[in-house]
C-alpha cells in the first residue's frame, strides 16, 4: 500500500478504537472489580499488530489514549489506559512473533487481555500505595479470558477479511 | 498466525483458570471475622480514621476529598459506604465488609477502606525449642 493509504488506514483504525473505548465505557461491569472494562479496543490493537506491525500499532494505541483524554477522560484514566495499552502491544507483538506455531490469535489476545488487566491493577496499586489491590487480580484474569476470546475471534474475522480484500493475500501471513 | 482455536490456546486458558481459582480459594480461606477487626480509612493516601468493628459500635463518617465525598456507615460490626459523589457509584455496590483482608475502594475519590485484624493483642503462644 502507498504511504497515503497507510496513513488513512491507521487514522481510521484510531477512530475505530476511540469509538470502541467510548461505547465500552458506557457498559459497567459492577460485579467484578472497580474500573473493570471489557477491553474492546484490543480488537483494533491486535488487527494493527497483525497487518501493520509493531511501530504502527504502538502509534495507534498512544494516539487513541491521548485523544481519549481530550475527548472524554481525565488525566488519571489516561495513565491507566496508556500503560495498559503499551504493555499489551508489547506482549501481543512478542507473542505473535515467537509463538506463531503454537497459539492462534485467540491465545495471543487472551495474553493481551491479561496483561491489560494486570497492568491496570498494578497502576492502581501504585496510585493507592497498597498491595491489597492485587486481590482483584484472580477474578479479573478469569474475566479477561472471556473478553480475550471474544476479541480474538473478532480479530481473526477482521484480519482474514482485510488480508483477502485489501491486501490481496489469500495465504496466511 | 493460525486462525482456528487449537489445543495450546485451551491449555493456556485452563492454566489461567486453575491458577486464578487457586488464588481465589487461598484468599477466601484467610479471611477472619472477629470482634476485634479494625477498619482503617485512607483518603488520598492519608489515614483519616481507625474504627473497631465491634457488634455494639455505631458510627457515621463523612469523608471529603478533593474530588467529592463519601458517607461511610458502621453498624453491627460491618462497614459500608452509604452515599458517594463518584459517577459510577461502584463503591456503594461493593457492599458491606467485615472480614480482615476485605477492602472497599472508591477510585475517583482515592478512598480505600481496609479491614485488618487487631495485631496488638497477639501473644506468642509457642516458641520452638
Amino acid at each position: 500500500m502507498s504511504k497515503l493509504q497507510r496513513y488513512i488506514f491507521l487514522s481510521l483504525l484510531t477512530a475505530g478504537a476511540m469509538i470502541l473505548s467510548i461505547i465500552e465505557g458506557m457498559i459497567p461491569l459492577p460485579f467484578i472489580a472497580p474500573g473493570a472494562r471489557l477491553g474492546l479496543a484490543n480488537i483494533v490493537t491486535l488487527t494493527a499488530i497483525v497487518i501493520f506491525g509493531f511501530k504502527d500499532s504502538m502509534l495507534v494505541v498512544i494516539l487513541r489514549c491521548v485523544l481519549m483524554m481530550f475527548v472524554a477522560g481525565n488525566p488519571i484514566s489516561f495513565i491507566y489506559s496508556v500503560t495498559s495499552g503499551v504493555l499489551s502491544v508489547i506482549v501481543m507483538h512478542m507473542g505473535l512473533k515467537y509463538t506463531k506455531k503454537y497459539f492462534s490469535l485467540i491465545g495471543i489476545s487472551v495474553l493481551g487481555a491479561i496483561t491489560h488487566n494486570a497492568s491496570q491493577i498494578t497502576v492502581s496499586a501504585i496510585m493507592f500505595e497498597s498491595l491489597s489491590m492485587y486481590t482483584y487480580l484472580p477474578i479479573m484474569s478469569l474475566v479477561s479470558i472471556f473478553t480475550g476470546c471474544f476479541v480474538g475471534y473478532t480479530s481473526i474475522y477482521i484480519t482474514d477479511n482485510l488480508n483477502k480484500n485489501l491486501l490481496n493475500k489469500t495465504k496466511e501471513v | 498466525m493460525k486462525t482456528k482455536i487449537n489445543i495450546y490456546d485451551m491449555l493456556l486458558i485452563i492454566f489461567i483458570i486453575v491458577i486464578s481459582s487457586f488464588f481465589i480459594l487461598y484468599n477466601s480461606r484467610n479471611i477472619t471475622y472477629s470482634n476485634t477487626n479494625i477498619a482503617v480509612i485512607y483518603s488520598e493516601d492519608k489515614i483519616v480514621g481507625e474504627y473497631i468493628l465491634k457488634e455494639s459500635y455505631k458510627n457515621e463518617i463523612a469523608v471529603k476529598s478533593s474530588n467529592g465525598y463519601n458517607n461511610i456507615k458502621i453498624e453491627n460490626g460491618k462497614i459500608w459506604i452509604e452515599g458517594a459523589s463518584c459517577p459510577d457509584q461502584y463503591c456503594i455496590h461493593q457492599g458491606k465488609i467485615s472480614g480482615n483482608g476485605e477492602n472497599i475502594v472508591c477510585l475517583p475519590n482515592k478512598l480505600i477502606i481496609k479491614v485488618m485484624s487487631d495485631k496488638k493483642n497477639k501473644e506468642i503462644d509457642f516458641i520452638a525449642p
